[in-house]
This record gives C-alpha cells, sequence and structure tokens, in this order.
C-alpha cells in the first residue's frame, strides 16, 4: 500500500552491487539476489524483489545484456552479464563511493586518533 | 533511435519482466519445499520475501516510460472505459455540462463580439463621438443624444480644433432609389467631409467621398455598402462611374465600402454627402451626430477642453440671423462630454451582458454542483474498487488523478457539445436579431470563446471532479475492502458533502428563480404599457418620401398626400388614413431648425384602419386620437 520501506540502500547502491556480482560471472535474477544476500551476511535485508527493477534500470542503460536460457535445474531463467560499459561504469561508481565512504569515515572518526 | 526500439519492444520486455518474477518466486518455492516446508506455505514465505510484486512489476515497467505521459493516457483510458461502462451517468452529465458550458460559452461569445473585441476600424480606441450635453436646451437634447451638433458647429469644430485628426458629422436617413429595378426606399447614411476620413476604413472599390463632393452646387456623388453594390449591381466593378437616380437626383456612384462596413451601428445602402452650404450656416440646426478621430496620445479630457475653448468662437461666429443674440446658447450651458465610439456604439449594453453573463454562470455553478453529486453518488458504488486499487498499492495521488481525469474528461466532452450547442444558439440569437444589442453582425464563435468554453471544461471538470476524489480517495479503505461498512458515522458523513451540494444548489437556484420573475414581471409590465392607440394588430405603417427635388412645392406636396391618401381608402377594407412625420413610440431627432439638407424628406406614415367605420381625416391621424395625444404629452 505504501512504499516507504523499500530499502535503506543508497540510491545507485543496489545496481552497483549487482554490476559487481555480475563481474566475472552470468548470473539469473534469482541467483544474482541469494549472491548478494549470502554475500552480505544478509545484513542488507533486501527485498528480493527489488532487484528487479533495478536490473531494467541497468538493461535499459546497456550496463548490462541479458538472454534466455536453461538452468542446470531445466528453469528457464534470463542469465545477465556484465557489458564492458557497465564494467566501466561499475569502476566509475565504486571510487566515487569509496571515496565518499573514506570521507564519511573521517569524519566519524574525529577526535579518536 | 534506441528509444524506438525500445518503444517497440516494451510489450516483449513487460512479458519477459513478467516471467522472471513468476520464474523467481517458484524457483524460491521449489527451494523452500526442498527444505521441507509445505507446498502452501512456501509460496506464502516466498511472496513475503519477494516483497509486493506487482509493485515491482510496476517498477521495473516504469523504467522503460515516459512517466507523466503515460500514466496520464493511461488515467484518460481508464476514465473513458469507466465513462462508457455508465452510459446513463454518462449521458445525464454529458447533457447537464453541455447545456452549462453552451450556455456559458454563447453569452461569452456574445461578451466578448460586443464589449470586448475593438469596434471594427483602425486604431478604433482613437475615435470619439462628439457627445455633448446641453442642460439648459430642454427638448432639443435628450439623454441618450445629449445636443447633437449643428453645421456651424461641425465647421467651427472641423476648422478650429486642436486635437482632432479628423472630424466629421453625419446623419441617419432614408432615400428613394428609382431607375434601377423597383423603384426602392434605401437606408442612406449623409456624411459631411471628414467622417469617412475618421474611421479611416479604405473603400473596396473607387474612393471616398472627398471634400469636393461636400460642394453643394457641384455634381452630386454617392457611395454604396457592400451589400447594396452586391444586391443591385452584382458586384459589378464597372458600378463605379454609373450614375442612380437618388430621390429622383442623378448621383454618380464613387466608391463602394467594403464587406462588413458598418456606420457605427447603423446599416446603410448608400453614403451621401451632407454637402452644407457654408453661406446659408447659423448657429442651430442642431441634427447631426458628430464623429472625431483623436490626434495620437490626445486624451478624451484634453479634446473636451478643445471644444470647450471653441464653443465662444462658434458664437462669435455665426449668428441665427439679423436681430438675434448669438450669445443665447450661453444659457444652455453647452458641455462638450466626449466619449469613446465604443461607449456610444455600445450605450448601456454593456451592464445588462455582464449581469446576463454572471446569471449564466450561475447556471453553470449548478450545472457543476449537479455533476458533482451524480460523480459522488458513483463514485460511493465504486469505493470497493478504489479500496483495491488502493491495496494494490496506487497512491492517493493516483487516485485523485483517475478521478480526477474522468471528470475533466466529462466536461471536455460536455464542452464539446455544448460549444455545438452555443453555435445553434448564436445563430438563433443573431436570426431573432434582438433590436437593441450592438454589434449583432459581429457576433461570432472565435477563438478566444473556444479558448474561454476549453478553459471553462477543464474548470468544471476539475471543479466537480475534486470533491468527490478528494473524499474518497486513499481514506476509508481500510474499511471499504472488508465490504459492508456502513456505519451510522460513515453514512452521515458520506451525506454531508451532498447536502452542501444540494444546499448550495437550490439557494442558486432560488436567486436565479428570483431574477428571472423579475425579469418577467418587468416585461409584462412593459407589454401592458398604455401605447396610447388600441388595437394595434389593425393598423399597418407605410413609409413613403416625396423628394423635394421631384415635387418642390408644398402644395403640390400635400395634394399629392391626399391624392395617395384617397386611393388607400379606396382599398376594400381600409378604414381611414392619415400622415404623420414621426410615428409614436419610435426614436425621434429632435433637429430644430430645418436643416439645409438639399433633399427634402417627408417621411409620412399612415395609419390604415380596417373593418370600422370611418372617422375624419383630421383624427384619423391618430385613430382614436385622443388617447395617442394623451400619451405624446
Amino acid at each position: 500500500m505504501n512504499k516507504k520501506p523499500k530499502r535503506d540502500l543508497f540510491p545507485g547502491a543496489l545496481e552497483m552491487m549487482i554490476l559487481r556480482t555480475l563481474r566475472g560471472q552470468q548470473l539469473h535474477g534469482y541467483a544474482l539476489v541469494q549472491h548478494i544476500k549470502r554475500t552480505s551476511r544478509d545484513l542488507l535485508q533486501i527485498e528480493e524483489g527489488s532487484l528487479y527493477p533495478a536490473l531494467q534500470r541497468l538493461l535499459k542503460d546497456d550496463l548490462v545484456k541479458a538472454e534466455w536460457s536453461v538452468s542446470s535445474t531445466n528453469r528457464r531463467v534470463r542469465i545477465y552479464r556484465l557489458t564492458a560499459a557497465g564494467a566501466k561504469h561499475l569502476q566509475r561508481q565504486v571510487s566515487s563511493f569509496e571515496r565518499m565512504l573514506e570521507g564519511i569515515k573521517l569524519v566519524l572518526a574525529m577526535g579518536e586518533s | 533511435m534506441n528509444w524506438l526500439r525500445q518503444l517497440l519492444s516494451r510489450r516483449r520486455m513487460y512479458d519477459e519482466l513478467s516471467e522472471e518474477i513468476r520464474e523467481h518466486l517458484e524457483e524460491k518455492t521449489e527451494e523452500l519445499v526442498a527444505r521441507g516446508m509445505s507446498r502452501e506455505d512456501a509460496a506464502f514465505a516466498a511472496r513475503r520475501e519477494f516483497g509486493n510484486a506487482a509493485l515491482v512489476e510496476e517498477d521495473g515497467r516504469d523504467v522503460w516510460r515516459w512517466l507523466p505521459i503515460e500514466s496520464f493516457l493511461a488515467d484518460v483510458r481508464y476514465g473513458l472505459r469507466m465513462l462508457r461502462r455508465n452510459p446513463v451517468f454518462t449521458a445525464v452529465g454529458l447533457l447537464t455540462i453541455a447545456i452549462g458550458i453552451g450556455a456559458n460559452a454563447a453569452v461569452f461569445s456574445v461578451v466578448n463580439s460586443v464589449l470586448l473585441k475593438p469596434l471594427n476600424y483602425p486604431d478604433s480606441q482613437e475615435l470619439v463621438a462628439l457627445h455633448q450635453i446641453a442642460p439648459g436646451a430642454a427638448g432639443l437634447a435628450d439623454f441618450r443624444n445629449g445636443l447633437l451638433l449643428s453645421p456651424s458647429m461641425y465647421f467651427t469644430y472641423a476648422e478650429q480644433n486642436r486635437t482632432f485628426q479628423a472630424v466629421g458629422v453625419w446623419a441617419p436617413g432614408a432615400a428613394s432609389v428609382t431607375g434601377l429595378a423597383e423603384p426602392e426606399q434605401v437606408r442612406s447614411i449623409y456624411v459631411s467631409d471628414g467622417a469617412l476620413q475618421a474611421l479611416a476604413v479604405p473603400p473596396a472599390i473607387g474612393r471616398w467621398l472627398s471634400q469636393a463632393d461636400q460642394d453643394p452646387h457641384g455634381p452630386e456623388r454617392v457611395m454604396l455598402s457592400y451589400g447594396y453594390w452586391q444586391r443591385r449591381f452584382g458586384g459589378e466593378p464597372a458600378a463605379v462611374g454609373r450614375s442612380v437616380l437618388v430621390d429622383s437626383r442623378p448621383r454618380e456612384i464613387v466608391g463602394v465600402m467594403p464587406q462588413g462596413f458598418r456606420f457605427l451601428d447603423a446599416d446603410f445602402d448608400l453614403i451621401a454627402p451632407l454637402a452644407f452650404d457654408r453661406g446659408k450656416a447659423i448657429l442651430a440646426g442642431f441634427g447631426y451626430h458628430g464623429i472625431a478621430r483623436l490626434k495620437t496620445g490626445v486624451a478624451i479630457a484634453q479634446a473636451n477642453a478643445d471644444i470647450a475653448r471653441m464653443l465662444p468662437l462658434w458664437m462669435d461666429s455665426w449668428s441665427n440671423g439679423p436681430g438675434t443674440n448669438p450669445h443665447i446658447y450661453e444659457t444652455w450651458k453647452i458641455t462638450p462630454t466626449l466619449r469613446s465610439l465604443k461607449q456610444e456604439v455600445l450605450g448601456n449594453v454593456g451592464d445588462l451582458l455582464w449581469v446576463v453573463m454572471g446569471t449564466i454562470a450561475l447556471v453553470m455553478m449548478i450545472a457543476c454542483a449537479n455533476v458533482a453529486n451524480l460523480l459522488l453518488v458513483r463514485i460511493e458504488s465504486r469505493q470497493q474498487e478504489l479500496a483495491v486499487r488502493a491495496a494494490l498499492g496506487a497512491g492517493w495521488g493516483r487516485i485523485v488523478r483517475g478521478v480526477l481525469a474522468e471528470s475533466v474528461l466529462l466536461g471536455l466532452m460536455g464542452g464539446a457539445v455544448g460549444v455545438g450547442l452555443a453555435c445553434a444558439g448564436m445563430g438563433c440569437l443573431v436570426a431573432m436579431g434582438p433590436a437593441n444589442l450592438p454589434r449583432l453582425s459581429e457576433i461570432s464563435m472565435d477563438a478566444r470563446t473556444l479558448g474561454f468554453a476549453f478553459l471553462l471544461s477543464v474548470l468544471s471538470g476539475v471543479l466537480f471532479g475534486l470533491l468527490p476524489a478528494l473524499k474518497y480517495a486513499g481514506r476509508q479503505t481500510a474499511l471499504a475492502l472488508h465490504g459492508a461498512a456502513r456505519t451510522i458515522g460513515a453514512s452521515l458523513e458520506r451525506h454531508r458533502a451532498r447536502n452542501l451540494l444540494v444546499m448550495g444548489q437550490m439557494a442558486m437556484a432560488v436567486v436565479l428563480l428570483a431574477s428571472a420573475g423579475l425579469m418577467i414581471r418587468t416585461f409584462d409590465a412593459l407589454r401592458s404599457v398604455e401605447p396610447g392607440f388600441t388595437d394595434a394588430q389593425h393598423l399597418q405603417l407605410l413609409r413613403i418620401s416625396i423628394p423635394g427635388s421631384l415635387v418642390a412645392e408644398p402644395e403640390r406636396v400635400t395634394r399629392m398626400q391626399n391624392e395617395i391618401s384617397d386611393k388607400l381608402r379606396a382599398i376594400p377594407g381600409v378604414d381611414s388614413t392619415g400622415f404623420a412625420s414621426e410615428m409614436p413610440w419610435k426614436d425621434s431627432t429632435p433637429t430644430g431648425i430645418p436643416s439645409t439638407r438639399r433633399t427634402r424628406h417627408i417621411p409620412a406614415t399612415k395609419f390604415l384602419r380596417s373593418g370600422f367605420t370611418s372617422t375624419s381625416r383630421q383624427a384619423s391621424c391618430r385613430p382614436r386620437g385622443h388617447e395617442l395625444l394623451r400619451a405624446a404629452n
């Protein structure tokens, strides 16, 4: 009914994690979300569904490509893979995110050193 | 071209997204089942983990959309579907709105054409009517026309003024045209030099009447109206240069005024020069309307001062003949009160039209309230649907937009039908031709009126849609979802808005009814005014004129009139006849001392009475004449 608890992540965070996960492997949506949940040790509490709009956005910007195939469990799945543009985008995003994180950390660590 | 490809493949994208989500949920369910959950629990858990699938799908689709437009289109489509599904409601609403908007658009087009649009002359804001009042000259100056101008005044103003580009005088009249087809009495306008120049509308063909044409002893000339030119000369350009017999004297046609040209508000066939004889002009002869074009940047107050300055000059320069005191007119207290030509043409019809506009606006409000009420009732029956939509994730704004889209659509469709009604209504109005509505011929449906109708449609749509939309969107949804939520509190609440609407409608209807009643009473009172003569339906009126150019001697004129009168009385059924120069209940122009016009008009009217005993000739001037006398006094 209300759209409030969509995610507590900042805009672009989910996309960044998706791109990072797709670097080096091709996954379909379900596997992708399980992978992210597992890797993040479920700290992020991602609603599984929220992945899909993010994937659509990435598709639209040509950062990922999708292809239908059949999974090992004999299930029709859409496999996503990173494009060259996606890889570049990821790099840019990660470095800018790290800078931001660095800055935040510095402010938070103020007076402790 | 990327967006185009996306647009074309969008349907597939949506399908793929749905399938993907479905597969996701199934895979999750399978996995949970594999871990030992029951299938039912697993499906539920999968859904809970996933979040709002419909919303996710919608969000996913939104990525590909041009959102504002598309959701707007969706609202429109939905609105149309809702309207189609309720044909009775739609028809009633449509008709109500159509009548409201039709009436408003029609009246607005009249207001627009008559009041708002400038007069149909170039730079018409510079045009003024030389209106002046003379409180000391009871009888000669009336309320409507004030004191008209005399030829000598015209000469003075034309020659001595400092504020006018052009100034002239004119008078309406009638003339007999013979020698073309059947003899015909035509409406003519007599102008001095400067009148046409002030209006500054160039002729369609030929030339204006010039100063040379105003020579009382020179060749006589005339201009035609476009309509008369078409009617009598078949629009033949060679008509210019030909001669017509006007009041039995040949006049050369020098030009034709363009189509749609009207002399102020007068329809005319001919324009002829007044051709004042300057040598014979005296102070008196206040029988001419003055018009002038102000010099650029001159205000009416300055022009008033200019004329006030010229009045003593006028009295010094002219006389009423030997032994008369020219300064007698000082006692008249002649005061120039120039007004814009538009004001002169419109008179006080402006107030009336605004009142009508206000009244019609009330009708529109009632129509809106009515439709709002209908919508309220209908939306009440749709509460469940709205609740479902809200539960599925539709925001408050989205639902309001949906309801508004429907009501605005209704408003627009009503507006379209209404404009049709307005066109028909205006056709009727122009065909009926109310005598005292100026600029009637200019009334038309133009862009401004259409814009007004459009705006009104949208506005009324929003107005009658907003109340139900705000009242029901996003409220009571939980209640409504459970179906029967008819608690007393809710129904009271529900009825309050409708009661308010009905009360408002009643109040407005009472106001309308009262004013309509007053109007009918006024009309009724007008109908029962004693006209001074009885049996009006048995009176016939003819207008004839015996041109002075044809019959010069007054005795012969009288003799001819008597002969005509005798012949008329010989017609079976005619009871009595008589002549009069003015008709009761007709506008008459006090002219004072007769003018120096060359053609002398003797407008003659005869009352013919049938099927009753004859009275004497003297009395027949006014059948049941004493009453007429009393009325005239």
